[in-house]
């Protein structure tokens, strides 16, 4: 497969899932929350009315996931957008300034480090009381952008030294300016790469917690809430697993499967600059 | 349904009669046939870890069932658990009991063949030294708001154990055997009630039951064998080995691999699977627990002022009305639940029929809501008034996959009447909080009553505002009436007084009722539950037995334990 | 290592309930019992107070006590960490061993049909979310085949069992814990591995040395280890693993370990025993960066001689 196709095929299949979420109002065949008026209120296997299967509610699978498509996908690029931009400027602040504030911005991301994510997320989640989704999308931004700032830090300070800035420089131009024009550029690749494996990361993570019990509030849903809805052993409704199941993994594989083809793009460009 | 799921109950009281539930094909009892000699291991899948194995400081049900088995009460009480029929009391290790003239002292006579498992003999000090443990300010123990009409206990001699009451009540012998099960002082003397759960006893229990305790081992197993020496006879079993499970779907799990013989409080939707599988069969056990949904009557906060939407009786009247409670029941609990009466679950109610709970009527709702002024106002459909939305937002434990599925139908079906639910999941000590600080609209929980109906007081008196009387409703005629049913000790009185109550506070509409459900267990069918057992499903595991021809490997190994 | 266990601490206290509010899912305990305990545990101090006396219990060694466990928190981690360890650290060197020897194969004859079939499964592997994996483990192997028990680490009457049946009953439990954990972690491992497997094998040293007659497997071998830096790097982050645990393979396996015990004790606001697991994760992250750094000083050519 050629590198341009590389990126398009995921880029392509991405732009499907974002066109799915945003026209999930039309494309679906039934509100999502609808419980049926009368008659058993029921999970039913898939039929030509409910392709999916309808969950315990008697609620359309399909019509959930496709509005739930908006929920975790917008959770994933949101928090990640937030995580980007917070990681930049720390670690483009970090590696800018250097010396003893690099270090001590290091330190302290250490210490972020050190206490694992999904025990902040608990905790804060149990500060909180309920997680509205500015509150989930603030918090998987807040506790994501450590690597992004560690990658950006290393990366400007390696630019710093670099024949162009230290042309710009001398020449007077202003520091702001300088980290604007020149060094940001240089860090956008870097940048574009972890934040699209940060939104494959998120979307699992997201499920991840909903199926711990943290997210998005009923009647709504997103892909973790309609698993755990359905979680039964012993492989009974499968329907309830398999395709929300499904839709989870191809999405987090296309976004995964769009950072190794930008890497590889970016790659040469990088060792050329 | 997690174990924060369960109802919260006020007597740790599950009871009645064990029901076997149809299911598909007929059932084979194994009752009467001869268990032979006795033999068999059963394997029981617990979710949530046990704490501690000592009476005094025992809490959950996954406690409860161990502690049951090893130690013993008393006194049992009766198959009927009326608390005020004491003749149907059987001995347990107190052998007879006398009341004082006066009926404020009751001397319990211990059975002197009873021994400890570890061979000392049962003393009246036993007693003695369980009731201070079970009350000392110290030991975290919850059941001691149960022990307050008993005033002290007193050991004249090493066989006699009295009893001494601040006042005559009917549930008096009830009291005094039904909560505690005794504990060897002889073990507990040297113990600071301030560090009990520190001391060897807590996890390695020594007790008087029909197993004693083997082994806890560091992955959590307790294993039990059967107490060959006991003053009853040992049971038709060799051994129990419980082992924990983190929630319920790995109990389910388990006993489908055919790794567990029997897990309880399974999620009423596996109902069917459990039903279908060729090695399990499906129990359910009726309770006189029920789910509902309790309004907040006051304005959230601490103040009495009422609450701006459920403060108004017309409108709490109205939104019962409106729900449909069979379809929510039949959606989330099937067969597994009926619709809850009112304060009082069906078992403890004598005639049903003398109580009339509110219709569902969405006519009559939407009429009511006119007349009240809630008016559609905007696009959405939901009423409002004097800028105020018909908007209610109710408290869901995030644990909870049932509470919130029916939150979300009654959700669905206020919508017609143009009243608004927001279900808020929380997770349980948020909502622990928020209850605390009266800082809600409403809460969906669940009550279990005991079977003196003692929960009464705690659930729906005035005095019980800011406690557990979530609703903060009060009412005059419910409170002497509540207080009548405790104090009668004539049938009759009791049971007018106690309709009286349970028909003024359905008529108020502090709360929806919504389901009175049962606890589905799954159970290997090679084992014989035995006969009935009133309260929980472990409290008759001294009587289950294997027949012979059913063992398994696992079930031929006998009393030898490994060291 | 201290931050991190303060700012966990703080954050505990700042949330709502206490260990004893969550106590009874029956019985609440009596108001008064309550606070006697809290008393007699100093949670009405200040948390400036209550601050000081943690961390001089700290100092001296003092875990504290599990009100969750009703034991003390020595005890309850010194259970929960063996089975923990063993668990994650079978992972971990299979992840890593496996990951590496395949990302490096992968790296030499980056763009041939065989890296093209291994980069795509390790990527798919990659993108399954963990839980998802062990529900499908579970439901293969369990409940399709039957080979394998489902959950728990021995069998209810593993005691009684000869020694060589154990040994197989302990294995056979840890199989599909081990393995939904080590097919997430091969795939990372090897991925890391073989873009930098990749990059070192176009490295001008490659062709140099080549030309100067040094056998292939001599060339590959020096390739590799300039190509080990980041996955040693990741191996280090990797490591606090070992302590902290699987929250999710835990959970659906029944494996009680470190992970799931750890999310409990927040829900049971068990305070001493969370901040103790804080600690001891961040110790094992200081310690995995600094291992970290050592190994790369070691393996590193370029660093080393």
């Amino acid at each position: 497969m050629s590198a341009r196709r590389r990126t398009l095929v995921p880029l392509l299949a991405l732009a499907c899932f974002v066109v799915l979420a945003l026209g999930a109002p039309w494309l679906a065949p039934a509100p999502p929350n609808a419980i049926p008026a009368d008659g058993l209120i029921q999970s039913l296997p898939p039929t030509v009315e409910h392709p999916f299967g309808t969950d315990p509610l008697g609620r359309d699978v399909l019509s959930r996931m496709l509005h739930g498509a908006r929920v975790s996908l917008s959770v994933a690029f949101l928090s990640v957008a937030l995580a980007s931009l917070v990681g930049t400027t720390y670690g483009a602040a970090a590696g800018w300034i250097g010396g003893r504030v690099d270090a001590l911005c290091m330190r302290l991301l250490d210490v972020a480090l050190a206490v694992p994510r999904l025990l902040v997320l608990l905790l804060m989640s149990a500060l909180w009381g309920t997680l509205p989704l500015h509150t989930l999308v603030l918090l998987l931004g807040l506790t994501g952008w450590y690597d992004v700032a560690r990658l950006v830090r290393s990366d400007v300070r390696g630019l710093r030294e670099r024949d162009f800035v230290l042309a710009a420089r001398a020449t007077g131009v202003r520091e702001a300016r300088i980290l604007w024009r020149h060094v940001v550029p240089h860090v956008w690749p870097t940048l574009v790469v972890t934040a699209t494996l940060g939104v494959a990361n998120t979307i699992a993570l997201e499920a991840g917690l909903s199926f711990l019990g943290l997210g998005v509030q009923p009647p709504d849903a997103s892909w973790g809430t309609i698993l755990r809805d359905g979680q039964l052993p012993g492989g009974a409704r499968w329907w309830l697993t398999v395709f929300p199941g499904a839709a989870l993994v191809l999405a987090v594989l296309t976004c995964n499967a769009l950072g190794d083809a930008l890497r590889e793009s970016f790659a040469p460009r990088q060792v050329a600059a | 349904m997690s174990i924060s799921d369960r109802a919260r109950s006020l007597f740790l009281a599950s009871m009645s009669v064990l029901t076997l539930v149809a299911c598909g094909e007929a059932e084979r009892p194994i009752a009467g046939a001869d268990p032979g000699e006795p033999g068999g291991t059963v394997l029981i899948a617990l979710v949530g870890e046990p704490r501690t194995l000592l009476p005094a400081l025992m809490g959950h049900e996954h406690e409860q069932a161990i502690v049951e088995v090893v130690y013993d009460r008393l006194a049992e009480i009766g198959p009927a658990l009326d608390v005020s029929d004491v003749a149907q009391f059987a001995p347990r290790l107190a052998r007879r009991w006398e009341w004082a003239d006066d009926s404020l002292s009751i001397a319990f006579t211990l059975d002197t063949r009873e021994r400890w498992h570890d061979g000392a003999p049962l003393v009246a000090n036993d007693v003695v030294r369980t009731f201070a443990l079970y009350t000392h300010p110290l030991v975290e123990n919850g059941t001691a708001s149960l022990l307050g009409n008993i005033d002290s206990v007193t050991a004249p001699d090493a066989s006699t154990a009295v009893f001494w009451f601040k006042q005559r009540a009917p549930q008096q012998l009830y009291d005094a055997v039904h909560h505690m099960f005794i504990m060897p002082s002889h073990l507990l003397a040297d113990v600071d009630p301030a560090a009990l759960a520190a001391a060897p006893i807590a996890r390695a229990p020594v007790g008087t039951g029909r197993f004693r305790f083997v082994r806890w081992t560091s992955d959590g197993r307790i294993e039990l064998v059967a107490d060959t020496a006991n003053a009853r006879g040992r049971p038709p079993l060799d051994r129990i080995v419980y082992e924990p499970v983190p929630d319920v779907g790995a109990a389910m799990t388990k006993l489908l691999a055919g790794e567990s013989d029997f897990a309880a409080n399974l999620l009423p939707q596996t109902m069917d699977q459990v039903a279908n599988s060729a090695t399990v069969r499906a129990l359910a056990y009726p309770s006189m627990r029920y789910q509902l949904m309790s309004f907040n009557l006051r304005a959230p906060g601490p103040g009495a002022r009422p609450h701006p939407v459920l403060g108004d009786r017309a409108v709490r009247r109205a939104l019962s009305m409106a729900v449909n409670r069979e379809r929510i029941v039949r959606a989330v609990f099937d067969s597994l639940g009926e619709p809850a009466i009112g304060p009082v679950p069906r078992l403890g109610l004598s005639d049903t029929l003398a109580i009339t709970p509110l219709p569902y009527d969405v006519e009559a709702a939407r009429t009511l809501l006119d007349s009240a002024d809630w008016r559609v106002a905007g696009p959405d459909g939901v009423r409002a008034r004097d800028g105020v939305r018909l908007r209610v937002r109710v408290m869901v434990p995030s644990t909870s996959e049932n509470r919130s599925r029916m939150a979300v139908l009654l959700q669905d079906q206020w919508q017609r009447v143009g009243a608004e639910l927001v279900v808020q999941q929380l997770e349980v000590n948020t909502l622990r909080e928020r209850l605390a600080d009266g800082e809600y609209d409403a809460v969906t929980n669940g009550w279990s009553l005991s079977p003196g109906l003692v929960g009464l007081r705690q659930v729906w008196m005035t005095s019980a505002i800011g406690a557990d009387n979530y609703a903060r409703y009060g009412s005059d005629v419910v409170d002497a009436n509540i207080d009548s049913t405790l104090l009668a000790f004539d049938t009759e009185t009791r049971t007018r007084t106690l309709h009286r109550l349970v028909q003024t506070i359905i008529d108020d509409a502090p709360a929806i009722w919504l389901v009175e459900d049962r606890v589905l267990a799954g159970m290997h069918r090679r084992i014989e539950p035995g006969p009935p057992t009133p309260l929980g499903w472990w409290h008759g595991l001294a009587q289950w037995q294997i027949a012979p021809e059913q063992r398994l490997d696992r079930d031929r190994i006998g009393l030898r334990t490994a060291p | 290592m201290w931050a991190a266990s303060t700012l966990v601490f703080v954050l505990l206290r700042l949330a709502p309930g206490d260990p004893y509010a969550m106590r009874f899912e029956g019985l609440p305990l009596p108001r008064a019992t309550i606070e006697a305990r809290r008393a007699q545990r100093g949670l009405d101090d200040p948390m400036p107070v209550q601050y000081a006396r943690w961390l001089g219990n700290i100092v001296r060694g003092e875990l504290g006590w599990s009100e969750q466990h009703q034991r003390p928190v020595r005890d309850v981690i010194a259970d929960l960490l063996p089975r923990t360890a063993l668990l994650m650290g079978l992972a971990l060197v299979t992840s890593l061993s496996l990951g590496m020897w395949l990302g490096a194969w992968q790296g030499t004859r980056a763009g041939s049909f065989g890296d093209q079939v291994a980069t795509t499964s390790t990527l798919v592997l990659y993108s399954l979310p963990e839980f998802w994996l062990a529900l499908l483990l579970l439901q293969l192997f369990v409940q399709t085949l039957g080979w394998l028990p489902a959950t728990g680490m021995v069998s209810a009457m593993h005691e009684i069992l000869p020694f060589g049946e154990r040994v197989r009953d302990r294995l056979e439990h840890l199989v599909l814990p081990w393995l939904a954990l080590s097919l997430v972690g091969v795939s990372v491992f090897a991925r890391f591995q073989r873009s930098s497997m990749r990059d070192a094998w176009r490295e001008p040293f490659v062709r140099t040395a080549r030309a100067k007659g040094v056998a292939e497997r001599g060339v590959r071998w020096h390739a590799w280890r300039t190509a080990l830096a980041p996955v040693i790097a990741l191996a280090g982050l990797t490591l606090p693993a070992l302590v902290g645990g699987a929250v999710f393979v835990e959970r659906i396996f029944a494996w009680p370990g470190m992970g799931n015990a750890t999310v409990s004790a927040v829900n049971a606001r068990d305070y001493d025993l969370v901040t103790a697991a804080v600690l001891l994760s961040s110790a094992v992250t200081v310690f995995g960066s600094l291992l970290a750094d050592l190994v790369q000083r070691m393996v590193d050519p370029r660093v080393g001689s």
